[in-house]
């Protein structure tokens, strides 16, 4: 049985829609398909129907596809993710997929890859793992203090704490994960994205792009004094705990796409 | 998931946007670190650093911490022991105190060191 969850943009794209109609049933699929408001609704579909289903597909935007493995907890072990994409977005050009015609052919032609993914609070991450610490939508700067591998504490102020994954087997790193901190200025124009929730648009104020701390770590803790939440506006109870939770993702891509280009997103041009 | 990190060409960046172990000017850091990285600290720590890469202390820093290193740039306010493995270079803006040891030492016009210097080569 496939799950697909359908956000607004693929919802909106009539062309996409028909399109992946054809597709089930050309290759006559048995699906239960999700039109997806919020992040909310995701965790309760996964929560009552995760376990029955052999593939989740998320249509949509990469937050869609980043919400969904966030609910990893409620799927099987052997099940499968996918991504159709309604634009070429960052992930799909790490999955090799040019358009959402590419990604259903891609789909069935189920070329698997196995990723390690790593928790927050019992939400996993495959790639990075985005903290927004702030009083408001405005963005204000808060003081964060970040304690590495309990031997280093560290205070600054940062408004986006990205938490990158670099426990994928893959790669050639000792450490399970790269810590980013960044100070930067809001834009006036916070935009919506594609699940309807209100993502403080960040753009960098300095020619460092607001870069204040770069670390390795094995283990994190953050705290702060006012509201944490991630990307999905979830917000999350300090101190948060990011550690060696792994768990294995297995993933479609695209026949031939090398994995370093999966993993790395500074090799995608 | 996208990161704005990367809008500019990585080309475009300073070099020290790529160590390994970034500390910017405004944060404020103590603990112990032991790596085989590069190191860059432009902000205030306090405490132990050892690396087998080089380390620099940027012209922001404000470091209390005995450190252990291949190559040590000073630029800021350094106090402790240092100990590098090739080469220390101290420059014009930087105040230091401390041990020193080094086998290679630069320090350069204007910089203020109230340091005891051993100097030794194998």
């Amino acid at each position: 049985m496939y799950g697909l969850f359908l956000d607004k943009s693929a919802r909106d794209s009539k062309a996409l829609l028909d399109y992946v109609s054809k597709w089930k049933q050309e290759h006559r699929l048995k699906t239960e398909d999700y039109f997806i408001d919020s992040v909310d609704e995701i965790t309760t579909i996964c929560q009552k129907n995760g376990k029955k289903f052999s593939t989740i597909v998320a249509v949509g935007s990469q937050n869609l596809f980043s919400a969904v493995v966030s609910e990893a907890r409620f799927f099987e072990p052997q099940s499968v993710l996918a991504y159709i994409p309604t634009s070429n977005d960052l992930l799909a050009k790490r999955l090799g997929l040019r358009d959402y015609k590419d990604a259903c052919q891609t789909v069935t032609q189920r070329k698997i890859i196995e990723l390690t993914a790593l928790s927050v609070n019992q939400r996993y991450f495959l790639f990075d793992y985005q903290l927004k610490v702030t009083k408001n939508h405005q963005g204000e700067v808060a003081k964060t203090t970040i304690i590495l591998d309990k031997t280093m504490k560290i205070q600054m102020p940062a408004n986006l704490v990205v938490v990158h994954n670099r426990n994928q087997e893959l790669l050639p790193h000792n450490s399970a994960i790269l810590l980013e901190a960044f100070k930067q200025a809001t834009s006036s124009a916070s935009n919506t994205n594609l699940l309807k929730l209100q993502v403080a648009k960040l753009t960098a104020d300095t020619d460092q792009q607001g870069l204040q701390l770069r670390l390795p770590a094995q283990h994190v803790e953050i705290e702060s004094s006012i509201s944490l939440a991630d990307i999905h506006d979830r917000a999350l109870k300090a101190p948060i705990k990011i550690g060696f939770h792994k768990r294995v993702i297995r993933l479609i891509v695209k026949r031939g796409q090398a994995p370093q280009a999966i993993m790395s997103p500074g090799l995608i041009s | 998931m996208a990161i704005p990190f990367f809008k500019k060409k990585p080309a475009e960046l300073p070099f020290d946007h790529f160590a390994e172990y970034y500390i910017g000017a405004d944060v404020v850091g103590r603990g112990s670190c032991q790596t085989d990285q590069d190191i860059y600290i432009d902000g205030t720590f306090d405490g132990e650093i050892k690396t087998t890469g080089l380390i620099e202390l940027a012209k922001n820093s404000v470091v209390t911490a005995d450190i252990d290193a291949r190559t040590a740039i000073i630029e800021g306010k350094y106090k402790g022991n240092i100990t590098t493995l090739d080469e220390l270079h101290i420059k014009s803006c930087s105040t230091v105190s401390g041990k020193l040891q080094a086998p290679n030492l630069i320090i350069d016009k204007g910089a203020i060191v109230n340091s005891a210097i051993k100097m030794e080569r194998n």
